[in-house]
C-alpha cells in the first residue's frame, strides 16, 4: 500500500514514460517502414511472378489449342497453303467481334471441323454455334457438340438446346434445312450481344488475355534466348536449370561436408575428419578393441532390459492399482445388492459361529474377495470335520442303560398282587358285631337293645332293620310329631326361631 | 493538490551544494511550518482503548498482525518529509510533503471514504472524516490539514522562494 501523503510542493521533471513511448515509437515507425518497403518489394516480385506464371501458362495453352487445330486440318488433309494461317486470323477476328475468348473457338472450331471436313462449311457452323449460344445462353461448346451431332444426324442433341423446334421437325428435316430455320432464328444474336456492356467486358477479358499470352510468348523466347535463341534455346534454358540446381546441391553438400571436417578437427578427430574429406566409410577411431565393445554391448543390452523389466514392474503395479479401483469401485456398487444385504443383516442376527462363518463366506464369494474366500472356506471345512468327528464319536459310544428296566419286574409283581386280589371271594360276617374283635357294642347300642326301643333284627342278607314304637305310621305324623316337639320346646323357654310372618314359632 | 514549482530541484540542489547554511536554514524553516501540522494529525490519532478491541496488536495474527493497530507507532508514522521523491507516472516529483506512514494509520486514516461509515469496522471508529474530496478526506492527517487552511502550505513555498531569492541574491553578489 502507498504511503498515504500530502505534497506540499512537487515539481514536474516530464515523465519517464513519455520518453520511452517516444522512443517506442520512433523505433515502431522506422521498423513499419522498412517492413512496408520490404513487403511492398517482396509482393511485387511475388505479383511480377505469378502475373510471368500466368502469362506463360496462357501462352501455352493458347498454343496447345492452335497446335491441335492446326494437326486436325493437316489430319483432314485441309492443311495444304495457309489454310491453317486462314483459320487461326478467323479465330481471332471471331474473337475481337463476339468477345467469346479463342479457347472456346478453336475447340468448337476443331470439332467441326471433323464433323464437316469442310472450312467454309465449319466456318458457318461456328457462326451459327455463336449466335445460338447468345441466344440461348448454353455454353458455345454444347452448342458446337450438338450441331456437330446434327450434321452427322443425331437432331435430339439439337433438340435439348431448346432452339425451338419440334421433335417432328428435327427428325423429318435434313441438316441444312435445320441450318436454314435455326439461321434465320438466330440471326444477328452474337453480334447483338458483343454489343452490350456483357459483350464489351468480354472483349476487354480478350483483349487482357491475348496480352497475357503475347506477355507469355515474350517470356518463353526470353527464356529461349537465354538458352542461346533458335528452336533449341528453350531446351538448352531448361538444360541450364538443370545443371545449376546440380551445381547449387553440390555447393550445398561442400558447405557441410566443411562444417562437419571443421567440427571433427575442433574436436580432435583428426582421422575421421580425413575420412569425410576422402569420402571413406568412417572407421571407428575410439580404441575399443572387438572385445570391449561386445562387452559394452551386452551391458548396453543389461540396461536396457533392466529398465524394461522396471518398466513392466512399474505396468504391473499401475495395473494391480487400477484392479484394486475396480475391486473398491465394485464394493461400493454392492451397497445397493440385495443379496448382499440380506447376507449382512443375517450376520448382523444372532448366529452360530459356523452359520456366520457361511454367511461371510457367501458374502467373500459375492464381493469376488479370493483370498477371504478362501480362507473361510478351510474355516468352514475344519468346522464341519469337527461336527463329522464328533458325530462319528457318538456313533461310537456304547448304548445307554435304561432306567426302565427293573420296572418291568416291580409292574409284574404289581399285576400279580391285583390278579390275586380280583381272585379273593368275600365272606359275610356271621354275627353283628362279627367284625369287633372285643365283642361288645358300644353304650348307645346296648341301652337301645336294653331299653327294646329298638327291635334289631337282621335280614337274611345282614341287613340291620330298626322300627320305632309309637303313633307315627306315615310321613304326615312324622312331621306333626316334629312341630309339636319344636313348639313344646319353645313354650318351655327353650330357645327358639319366631316366624315373623307367620306370627309363629320355628324350631 | 500540490503546487508546482518549476527548477525547485535544482535549488535545492544548488543550495546544497553552494549555500549549505542556507539550505539547512530553508529545511529548518519548512520544518517549522509543517510540524504544527504534525502534531495536530498526531493527536486526532485515537489511544488504544478507543479503537475496537479486535484490531489492536496482540489479538491479531498471521496476516492481519501487520495492519494491527498500537497508537503510538500509528502517531510515530505521522510525520514530514522535505526530500525529494521518485518521479511518479505523471511526472511530478514531490518536493515537500506530509507522510502517514503506517499500515495501521492509513487504515484509520481513509476507512469509510470510499464505501461510507457501513459494516461492522467503521462505525465503531473514534473520529470523523474530514478535508475536500475523497482523496483529500481523512482523520487524522488530511483533517488536520484540512484544519490548518492552506496555512502551512503556504509558509513553505514562500520559505522556498525566500530561500531562492536569497541564492540568487548570494550568486549575483559572487
Amino acid at each position: 500500500m502507498a504511503d498515504l501523503r500530502i505534497d506540499i510542493a512537487s515539481e514536474f521533471v516530464g515523465a519517464k514514460a513519455f520518453k520511452q513511448a517516444d522512443t517506442a515509437t520512433s523505433a515502431l515507425t522506422r521498423q513499419v517502414n522498412s517492413l512496408a518497403k520490404s513487403y511492398l518489394g517482396l509482393y511485387g516480385i511475388q505479383k511480377l511472378a505469378r502475373g510471368a506464371g500466368q502469362a506463360a501458362k496462357a501462352f501455352a495453352e493458347d498454343d496447345k489449342a492452335a497446335k491441335i487445330l492446326g494437326q486436325t486440318l493437316n489430319n483432314l488433309g485441309l492443311g495444304f497453303g495457309n489454310n491453317a494461317q486462314i483459320v487461326n486470323d478467323y479465330i481471332s477476328n471471331l474473337e475481337k467481334q463476339t468477345g467469346v475468348l479463342d479457347d472456346e473457338l478453336r475447340p468448337a472450331m476443331d470439332r467441326l471441323l471433323r464433323a464437316t471436313g469442310d472450312i467454309t462449311k465449319s466456318q458457318k457452323l461456328l457462326s451459327l454455334a455463336l449466335d445460338i449460344s447468345a441466344g440461348t445462353g448454353k455454353s458455345l461448346t454444347q452448342v458446337s457438340q450438338s450441331l456437330q451431332k446434327g450434321f452427322l444426324g443425331q437432331t435430339q442433341a439439337l433438340g435439348r438446346l431448346g432452339v425451338g423446334l419440334s421433335k417432328a421437325e428435327l427428325t423429318s428435316s435434313s441438316f441444312e434445312e435445320i441450318q436454314t430455320r435455326l439461321a434465320v432464328l438466330f440471326e444477328g444474336q452474337a453480334s447483338l450481344a458483343a454489343d452490350t456492356y456483357t459483350g464489351k467486358m468480354n472483349k476487354l477479358t480478350v483483349a487482357t488475355n491475348n496480352a497475357k499470352e503475347a506477355i507469355g510468348e515474350g517470356l518463353f523466347e526470353a527464356l529461349s534466348a537465354v538458352g542461346g535463341g533458335g528452336e533449341g534455346g528453350f531446351d538448352n534454358f531448361t538444360k541450364a536449370i538443370e545443371g545449376s540446381s546440380k551445381a547449387l546441391a553440390f555447393l550445398i553438400k561442400l558447405v557441410g561436408t566443411n562444417l562437419g571436417v571443421i567440427s571433427l578437427f575442433a574436436q580432435g578427430k583428426f582421422g575421421s575428419a580425413t575420412d569425410i574429406l576422402l569420402g571413406r566409410q568412417p572407421v571407428d577411431r575410439s580404441g575399443i578393441t572387438p572385445a570391449i565393445g561386445a562387452e559394452l554391448k551386452k551391458a548396453a543390452a543389461d540396461k536396457a532390459a533392466a529398465k524394461r523389466a522396471k518398466e513392466q514392474a512399474v505396468l504391473t503395479k499401475k495395473q494391480t492399482a487400477a484392479i484394486k479401483e475396480q475391486t473398491a469401485l465394485q464394493k461400493a456398487g454392492t451397497l445397493f445388492d440385495i443379496q448382499q444385504a440380506g447376507i449382512i443383516a443375517a450376520l448382523k442376527g444372532k448366529i452360530t459361529d459356523e452359520e456366520r462363518k457361511r454367511l461371510e463366506l457367501q458374502l467373500a464369494i459375492l464381493t469376488g474377495n479370493t483370498s477371504e474366500a478362501s480362507k473361510l472356506a478351510g474355516e468352514l471345512a475344519k468346522a464341519q470335520g469337527l461336527s463329522t468327528q464328533l458325530a462319528a464319536y457318538l456313533a461310537d459310544l456304547p448304548d445307554a442303560k435304561n432306567p426302565f428296566t427293573a420296572w418291568k419286574n416291580y409292574l409284574d409283581m404289581i399285576e400279580a398282587q391285583a390278579r390275586r386280589i380280583a381272585g379273593m371271594t368275600p365272606v359275610a360276617p356271621t354275627s353283628i358285631a362279627g367284625g369287633n374283635t372285643s365283642g361288645t357294642f358300644s353304650p348307645v347300642v346296648q341301652e337301645m337293645i336294653s331299653s327294646s326301643n329298638v327291635s334289631a333284627r337282621v335280614g337274611a342278607a345282614g341287613n340291620v332293620n330298626v322300627y320305632v314304637a309309637g303313633s307315627v305310621v306315615s310321613e304326615a305324623d312324622l312331621v306333626q310329631a316334629v312341630s309339636d316337639g319344636l313348639l313344646n320346646r319353645s313354650l318351655s323357654g327353650s330357645p327358639s326361631a319366631i316366624g315373623r310372618l307367620k306370627g309363629s314359632f320355628a324350631g | 493538490m500540490p503546487t508546482s514549482v518549476k527548477g525547485a530541484s535544482n535549488l535545492r540542489k544548488a543550495l546544497k551544494k553552494f549555500t549549505p547554511d542556507l539550505a539547512k536554514e530553508t529545511t529548518k524553516e519548512i520544518g517549522s511550518f509543517l510540524k504544527p501540522v504534525v502534531k495536530n494529525a498526531r493527536g486526532f490519532i485515537p489511544a488504544n482503548d478507543q479503537i475496537p478491541s479486535g484490531w489492536l496488536v496482540g489479538n491479531q495474527k498471521g496476516k492481519w498482525e501487520r495492519v494491527a493497530f498500537d497508537s503510538p507507532v500509528a502517531k510515530r508514522g505521522i510525520g514530514y518529509k522535505t526530500t525529494p521523491s521518485k518521479v511518479n507516472r505523471s511526472g511530478f516529483k514531490a518536493l515537500v510533503s506530509i507522510l502517514n506512514k503506517t499500515a495501521a494509520g492509513a487504515i484509520y486514516e481513509t476507512a469509510g471514504r470510499k464505501s461510507g461509515i457501513t459494516g461492522r469496522f467503521t462505525p465503531r471508529l473514534e473520529g470523523s472524516l474530514a478535508g475536500q474530496g475523497q482523496k483529500m478526506q481523512g482523520r487524522a492527517m488530511f483533517k488536520a490539514y484540512a484544519q490548518d487552511q492552506g496555512k502551512a502550505k503556504g509558509a513553505v513555498l514562500q520559505a522556498i522562494f525566500k530561500s531562492a531569492d536569497k541564492f540568487n541574491k548570494t550568486a549575483k553578489v559572487k
